[in-house]
């Protein structure tokens, strides 16, 4: 057991290593990142605070719906936290366990394989829980705060965490393990479209199931009391989350007599019992699929129908270009890890557009033209988030997919400049298609006035290169060509630069376009005469509006062209500023220093 | 065709090479030999655009590889130690890639790709993706797409890490009858020293990031001060450190108690 014990340390630790090596030198500019990178955190943790807390205060605006409204966003947190648990131990194990590069060197070292699993495991729940478990806290300490709740409530929120993560992240282990054994050899990538496919229908079902029109429908409030007895149903008793809303309930707004411990021992004892069966699955299993993945898979024939899609690029005249833009289609279709993401994006779109089309906003006549108006205004906010999602997905990691062949672009006669335009059209015309067709039939669903509908077919059409340009920009700043995995560089400090640029951005855009467009609905429904102050503050705006939309195109790409011409892989950490070329320049008038006399001397 | 004019290259606090001065003419295959982490591939990397220096120029052509990048890398055929491909695509699209982005035109593309495949013996393979290939298919597909824009300059890292010995006579043949035939320069960086001495025309040794000796292998054994038997034995002497265990004794010995 000692010897099982040190093994299981050992391996961990390069991670602990490589942790402490990066906090002690995280490299030039890395204490800047770590900096700012905390002080986003901060920034998030206060809004979710407060956010929570405004949240909590609105529902008991409503008499009668307080506690209710409460205990079950109190359960719902934790079933849905437990959800993107399982959805990220799923994506880490199965990169943890089969695809990491190390582990063939790890295989062969004489240590135990489950020793290697148990380590594996480790670090697989650790990097799966970090992110979930950081965003959901200060919204349990908000409930903590609005409740008043003892000491006892916030002392059991880690122990009841913590189990909650172990069964997320052994579950997800114990199916990964079952399935690559189930599944043909070296079929990884048939576990993401499934994922993919999972997921779509997921939130398909969540979706219907929150049927978002019913509150929009008067006649639903009618049934007010079918509907409060709904929200009092029990949700299922068998649920670890169910058991840990039971238990911290009444140390909110429960009743603290009905306190139990018996709810933390059932957790821990689901906890360890997953973990048992985690340990068996991967005594049986680990080793045999580990070697089923390491398999070839044949002589695997490229062709077909992604040849016939390629060739709509034959069109684009430079070479340069074409070539990149083909190599870029293959290499994504053909990389089935791809396939989840265009599952959700599918049904994001759909979602989306159901959304619309239920809301039948003509049951409210008088203010009907209002609504329908401003909703299609904000629409281009909710279409730039889309679009900016999208190019964090994929135009943002799409320098980064170059990998370690970053090499035969860097050595080809293509520049930076040229590299990045392709890297930005190639993506820029799907983004922008999907942009355009969720705008023109929101505004289609919303039955919104012509003005409007084709400023914001305008505005998107204008916003999404911006974005787009902005994702690409900022992916050749900080790329990753060393990552193992492309779904993790939008996860990185420059997805999180990108996610700040691009949201406030679009606050930018939307809220100072939000006034002329208003002024002028105002002033073309006869409700307020055009004025010196309109003529002068509509066009001044627009045209602010523009200037901000070119610079947002302008200047990321600017950035990343830089960035990308002085790249070094290997000088990454190289400091210019700190003088320490110490073997001085060229001379600045372009004289050349005399050869050493070095024919074969030892020196 | 090759000159590299006081080139160096430091990271952060380690000077990886120093104050680089060569040239290698069109036609001349000039072979770089240094231990490891002497700079070869930095300096491989640095010619082959790669990589920036420090300071310095180096110019491929008549072109500086800083100002004028696009024109000195499209002479250029770059072969790395280390097969890194886009896996997804075939061989032969990797061929078709690299022809448009050296904007070659298409036909001659074609035709170049077919025979340069057959010549590496990978004709078979054309159409099967490049992650089912091995190492060694990997390191002569990359041969091949260097050659395919017909480069006046090539440099070449570690070139026979993994190729059979059938492929290493292959890709000899190759480099003698491209410097000889057409006049092209090439610049090899190895390890072996047996290949330098069968395939370079001047060798330039390389350690601590300087240049410590450069010649034909002739020039280098008469002129050195050495009493060398071999270019191995030349090699071992220009680049041993002081500090270095005495010839015959590497292991230390074992400390008592631990027998």
């Amino acid at each position: 057991m000692g010897a099982e014990m040190s093994e299981y340390f050992t391996l961990l630790k390069p991670a602990r290593l490589g942790f402490k090596n990066y906090v002690k030198d995280p490299g030039p500019g890395g204490r800047v990142k770590l900096i700012s990178l905390g002080v986003f955190t901060l920034a998030l943790w206060a809004a979710l605070f407060l956010l929570s807390i405004r949240m909590l205060r609105s529902f008991y605006s409503v008499e009668g719906f307080g506690d209710i409204l409460s205990l079950k966003t109190f359960g719902l947190l934790w079933l849905s936290g437990s959800a993107l648990l399982i959805f990220s131990a799923f994506i880490t194990s199965l990169s943890s366990f089969y695809l990491a590069r190390d582990l063939s060197l790890l295989m062969a070292a004489p240590v135990d394989r489950e020793s290697v699993f148990w380590a594996r495991s480790t670090q697989s729940l650790l990097a799966s829980a970090w992110m979930p478990v950081a965003f959901l806290l200060p919204v349990f300490i908000a409930f903590g705060y609005n409740f008043k709740a003892s000491a006892l409530y916030y002392a059991l929120l880690i122990p009841t965490s913590l189990p909650l993560v172990l069964i997320a992240g052994f579950l997800s282990q114990t199916v990964v393990i079952l399935l690559v054994n189930v599944l043909p050899a070296r079929r990884t990538r048939d576990i993401f479209s499934l994922m993919g496919l999972l997921g779509f229908i997921g939130l398909y079902l969540v979706f219907r199931l929150l049927r978002p029109e019913q509150l929009v429908n008067p006649d639903s409030f009618r049934t007010v009391a079918g509907y409060l007895a709904s929200l009092q149903t029990p949700a299922s008793p068998m649920l670890p989350t169910t058991w840990a809303t039971d238990l911290l309930w009444p140390l909110l707004g429960g009743n603290p007599g009905e306190f139990k411990f018996i709810y933390l021992a059932l957790i821990w004892v689901m906890a360890i019992s997953m973990g048992i069966v985690s340990s068996y699955a991967a005594h049986f299993f680990y080793w045999a699929g580990y070697n089923k993945s390491q398999e070839g898979a044949g002589r695997q024939k490229a062709g077909g129908l992604l040849n016939l899609g390629a060739s709509l690029f034959r069109f684009i005249r430079r070479p340069e270009y074409r070539a990149l833009a083909i190599k870029d289609f293959k290499i994504f279709f053909r990389d089935h890890t791809q396939w989840s993401q265009l599952f959700l994006l599918g049904a994001l779109m759909i979602i989306y557009l159901y959304n619309f089309s239920v809301l039948n906003l003509k049951r409210y006549p008088l203010q009907a033209f209002y609504l329908e108006n401003t909703l299609a205004f904000l629409n281009v906010g909710l279409v730039g988030l889309v679009s900016a999602t999208l190019s964090l997905r994929f135009a943002f990691p799409s320098i980064s997919a170059e990998g370690y062949s970053y090499w035969i672009i860097r050595s080809s006669p293509l520049s930076a400049r040229d590299f990045i335009q392709e890297k930005l059209f190639f993506w820029m015309v799907p983004i922008l298609l999907v942009a355009l067709v969720l705008t023109y039939l929101t505004n289609l669903f919303l039955d919104a006035a012509p003005f409007m509908a084709i400023t914001a077919f305008v505005l998107t059409l204008l916003l999404t290169p911006g974005l787009c340009a902005l994702g690409v920009g900022l992916g050749s700043r900080f790329p990753r060509f060393e990552t193992e995995n492309l779904a993790q560089v939008p996860t990185g400090y420059g997805g999180l630069i990108f996610m700040v640029s691009s949201s406030l951005s679009l606050l930018l855009i939307i809220g100072l376009s939000a006034w002329p467009v208003v002024r002028y609905l105002r002033i073309h429904r006869r409700m307020t005469p055009w004025g010196l102050k309109e003529a002068i503050l509509i066009p001044l705006m627009a045209i602010l509006v523009l200037v901000l939309i070119y610079q947002l195109w302008k200047r990321p790409l600017k950035i990343g062209r830089e960035a990308l011409e002085v790249y070094d892989e290997e000088t990454r950490s190289l400091d210019r500023s700190k003088g320490e070329d110490d073997l001085g320049d060229l001379s600045p008038d372009g004289t050349l220093r005399p050869k050493r006399p070095l024919k074969a001397s030892k020196s | 065709m090759i000159r590299l004019i006081n080139v160096s290259k430091a990271y952060r606090r380690h000077q990886a090479v120093a104050d680089l001065t060569l040239s290698v003419p069109a036609g001349e295959i000039y072979g770089f030999l240094g231990p490891n982490g002497a700079g070869k591939t930095t300096t491989i990397r640095m010619v082959a655009g790669a990589l920036a220096p420090t300071s310095g120029r180096i110019v491929l052509g008549g072109h500086d590889l800083a100002s004028h990048p696009k024109e000195a890398k499209s002479l250029l055929g770059y072969i790395p130690d280390r097969p890194f491909l886009y896996e997804k695509l075939s061989g032969y699209e990797f061929l078709s890639f690299t022809a448009d982005l050296y904007r070659e035109p298409r036909e001659r593309a074609a035709r170049k790709s077919q025979h340069l495949l057959e010549l590496f013996e990978l004709w078979d393979w054309r159409d099967e993706l490049i992650e089912n290939y091995s190492h060694g298919m990997k390191q002569r597909l990359i041969m091949a797409g260097a050659l395919l824009p017909d480069p006046k300059v090539i440099v070449v890292d570690e070139p026979m890490v993994g190729l059979d010995p059938r492929g290493a006579k292959l890709v000899l043949d190759i480099f003698k009858d491209l410097a000889r035939l057409r006049n092209v320069a090439i610049f090899i960086s190895t390890h072996t020293m047996s290949l330098a001495s069968r395939l370079c025309d001047r060798i330039g040794i390389i350690s601590q990031g300087r240049l410590t000796a450069e010649g034909t292998e002739e020039e280098l054994k008469n002129n050195s001060g050495v009493d060398a038997q071999d270019l191995e034995d030349l090699f071992l002497e220009l680049t041993t450190k002081p500090d270095a265990p005495p010839e015959g004794r590497v292991l230390e010995d074992e400390p008592q108690g631990l027998k």
